[in-house]
């Protein structure tokens, strides 16, 4: 099952390369044991160890901008993930839902009950602090997740007043303001 | 008089030019810092006061994007420097600033150049308050305010109750690029969606103006972009597709260095303006005529000859596999319209034919005949599956907007004999230029041995609701003609138009969305 990963496992490491475990320290010092094949996900650390070669014996990898917390979550999806099909080479940043052939992208946009359940997280805070951590750690799958998450709650707000209300955001227009933007954008909103 | 006024004019542009040239600040470009200055109510009343002098036509370019603006607008020669349709969206912010100093500069020549009176006393109204108040500036048109939006901050709410810990607001703290992504997710997903988050905040109101690479990826796009466009016919009228070699022709392929239609400026504008047919609601067009009654046998009543209103609605509802349902019906569209599609009308047809066969048998009549309510689709009501088994199926496709490119031989091939089996005043203009608002239909007839062929064309309601509003483009598709086809002595007859009324589009919740 692991096939994939073996050929990137760096040093020669003669037992189990698949049980093989690396250490990443998490912003607030907590250390966190993760299957070298788990890490294939993450990109940023992924190109590391392919550069520098696995860690020695009791060195820990630091990642900086995300706490223990977030750092979790996001290794639990990774290893429910870690037999997706990689994004190849080709398959570019730009336009990943609607890139791909007419049949493939009309599936793209639904999110696996697996992911549902990953993401019903209490505060809006944590899926967005997953987002960050996603965006940080190069991990582009989680990231598309996380902002379809977020895409499906501004989709679920009928008006935005309650978009507004569900993400915490101020209104700064001036009434005049409104009604011009209002105006100047209405053609995109078609009418219900 | 007119002495009187060309005076006033002249004196007018002297002291605006002074103006200007005293005041720098005036046509200054908008940098970060004098973004952060208070937004100034003199700005938003002095252009509120502007547009409501101002025509209605004169308004509309007004607001509309800056390039039209300093091409049809700026008298000739004050904006040599400036190329029509030149101004590019900003990439960078270097060039954000050169351009939106630009933008000021042209709207200053502009002001300073009036040719009515009524823009002079804009234009007086805009000295005084410079004269007042160095920080005023000339007012701003809507695209370089929304530009002015592009450094703010995403404003977080306030405590609901005093004292407590405001309610979070995480995405402001995203960072811009990781913003950015969500806003692509959010426009993939739901164009309206996008639309809705730019009434949110300035913030939101500046990416969903600006970044025009998320446009320019909608209109590639095949959801709600023009990858779903069909300009020839994909299957056949009972739906089943024809099998096609090469790739189906799209006008803005992925992958090639693309060129934005003239006189399109952005890629917004593409998706707002270039013809689309859209798959996230129904097409409804409503006819109603009045019918003289018989007399009332209530002779004494007054008017003792009632007229009866008859409404009847035509729905069409397309799909971006090449196949519509068209269906012509006096069922109100609170009843019917919920239940269109093609899952419904397969169970819908099979109980017509179920009907017909029995009646068949029973050699009664087929008409007026309500199926056993029992035996339709549990969740429909009877009355739509009574509608519904009328709906026709169909097929349609786009006129193609350029013509057809080398190597899609085989989609020209197809189009020419699609106009070739058209009706005779199709095919009798072939020099005429395709129109790509031109939309055709084909639909079965009520009897099998018709064919219906429908020559529709797109466009944009003009509602009267607002008449400031820049109008909803694409929404309404009207008659240019339809005919009837009889396979068995391949003849064509017209029918009239007299009574047939455009279509709008009307979005249907969940449509176009799975």
């Amino acid at each position: 099952m692991a096939s994939k990963s073996q050929d990137t496992t760096v040093t020669g490491d003669t037992s189990k390369p698949e049980k093989k475990l690396i250490t990443l320290t998490s912003s607030d010092n907590v250390d966190i044991e993760v299957e070298r094949e788990v890490l294939q996900c993450f990109s940023l650390i992924k190109d590391m160890l392919d550069d520098l070669g696995d860690p020695e014996n009791g060195d820990t990898i630091p990642i900086a901008n995300v706490s223990a917390r977030v750092l979790k979550k996001v290794i639990e999806w990774c290893t429910h993930h870690r037999n997706d099909p990689r994004p190849s080479a080709d398959d570019k940043v730009e336009g990943r839902d609607e890139t791909t052939g007419p049949n493939t992208d009309r599936k793209k946009i639904e999110i696996s009950e697996w992911d549902q359940e990953f993401l019903k997280v209490d505060e809006q805070e944590m899926l967005f602090e997953i987002l960050l951590a996603a965006n940080y750690l190069d991990i582009k799958a989680l990231l598309d997740l996380c902002c379809m998450a977020v895409a499906n709650i501004v989709k679920a707000c009928v008006t935005p007043e309650k978009i507004r209300a569900k993400f915490g955001i101020e209104n700064d227009f001036t009434p005049e303001e409104e009604e011009q933007i209002r105006r100047e954008n209405e053609w995109a909103e078609q009418p219900e | 008089n007119a002495e009187l006024e060309s005076f006033r004019r002249q004196w007018r542009e002297e002291v605006s030019r002074r103006a200007k040239a005293s005041s720098p600040g005036l046509s200054r470009p908008l940098t970060g810092q004098d973004c952060l200055l208070p937004t100034n109510h003199g700005i938003v009343d002095g252009q509120e006061a502007y547009s409501r002098d101002t025509a209605q036509q004169n308004y509309r370019e007004f607001v509309q994007r800056v390039e039209h603006l300093s091409v049809q607008q700026v008298d000739e020669g004050t904006l040599c420097d400036v190329p029509p349709n030149e101004l590019r969206l900003p990439h960078s912010d270097v060039e954000k600033e050169k351009v939106v100093g630009e933008l000021n500069e042209s709207l200053g020549t502009r002001v300073a150049s009036p040719s009515n009176t009524q823009q002079c006393d804009a234009l007086d109204a805009s000295t005084n308050i410079s004269g007042n108040a160095s920080q005023e500036r000339t007012p701003l048109s809507t695209s370089e305010q929304i530009a002015s939006f592009a450094v703010l901050g995403i404003p977080k709410a306030e405590p609901i109750i005093e004292n407590t810990p405001p309610p979070p607001c995480p995405i402001a703290d995203l960072p811009p690029e990781v913003l950015i992504e969500v806003l692509r997710h959010v426009a993939l997903m739901d164009p309206a969606s996008f639309c809705r988050l730019s009434l949110v905040c300035k913030r939101f109101a500046y990416h969903f103006t600006f970044e025009q690479h998320i446009w320019k990826q909608l209109c590639q796009g095949w959801r709600f972009g023009f990858e779903g466009m069909l300009y020839s016919f994909a299957c056949d009228i009972a739906g089943d597709p024809i099998a096609k070699s090469g790739p189906r022709y799209t006008p803005f392929p992925r992958g090639a260095s693309l060129q934005i239609p003239r006189p399109l400026a952005t890629w917004s504008e593409v998706f707002q303006t270039f013809p689309r047919i859209r798959y996230t609601g129904i097409y409804i067009s409503i006819v109603s005529y009045a019918r003289p009654g018989a007399a009332s046998p209530t002779k004494n009543l007054i008017g003792n000859s009632p007229v009866h209103i008859v409404t009847y609605y035509r729905y069409l509802r397309f799909y971006s596999d090449g196949t519509v349902i068209s269906l012509l019906t006096t069922t109100d569209p609170m009843t019917v319209v919920p239940y269109i599609s093609k899952e419904n009308v397969v169970p819908a047809r099979s109980l017509l034919a179920d009907t017909r066969h029995q009646h068949q048998r029973q050699k009664s009549e087929l008409n007026g005949v309500v199926p056993d309510p029992a035996a339709s689709t549990n969740s429909i009501s009877p009355s739509a599956m009574a509608t519904l088994k009328h709906a026709l199926r169909g097929r349609w496709h786009l006129t193609c907007p350029t013509p057809v490119p080398d190597g899609h031989e085989e989609e020209r091939n197809s189009l020419d004999s699609s106009v070739y089996a058209g009706p005779p005043r199709i095919v009798s203009d072939p020099s005429r230029s395709p129109d790509p608002r031109d939309l055709i239909i084909e639909t079965e007839g009520v009897d099998p041995k018709y064919n219906y062929t429908l020559h529709l064309s797109l466009r944009s309601s003009n509602k009267s609701r607002n008449a400031d509003s820049i109008l909803s483009k694409n929404n309404k598709l009207i008659w240019k003609g339809y005919w009837s086809y009889n396979k068995l002595t391949d003849d064509w007859a017209e029918f009239g138009l007299r009574y047939d009324r455009s279509f709008v589009f009307r979005r249907v919740r969940g449509w176009g969305m799975e």
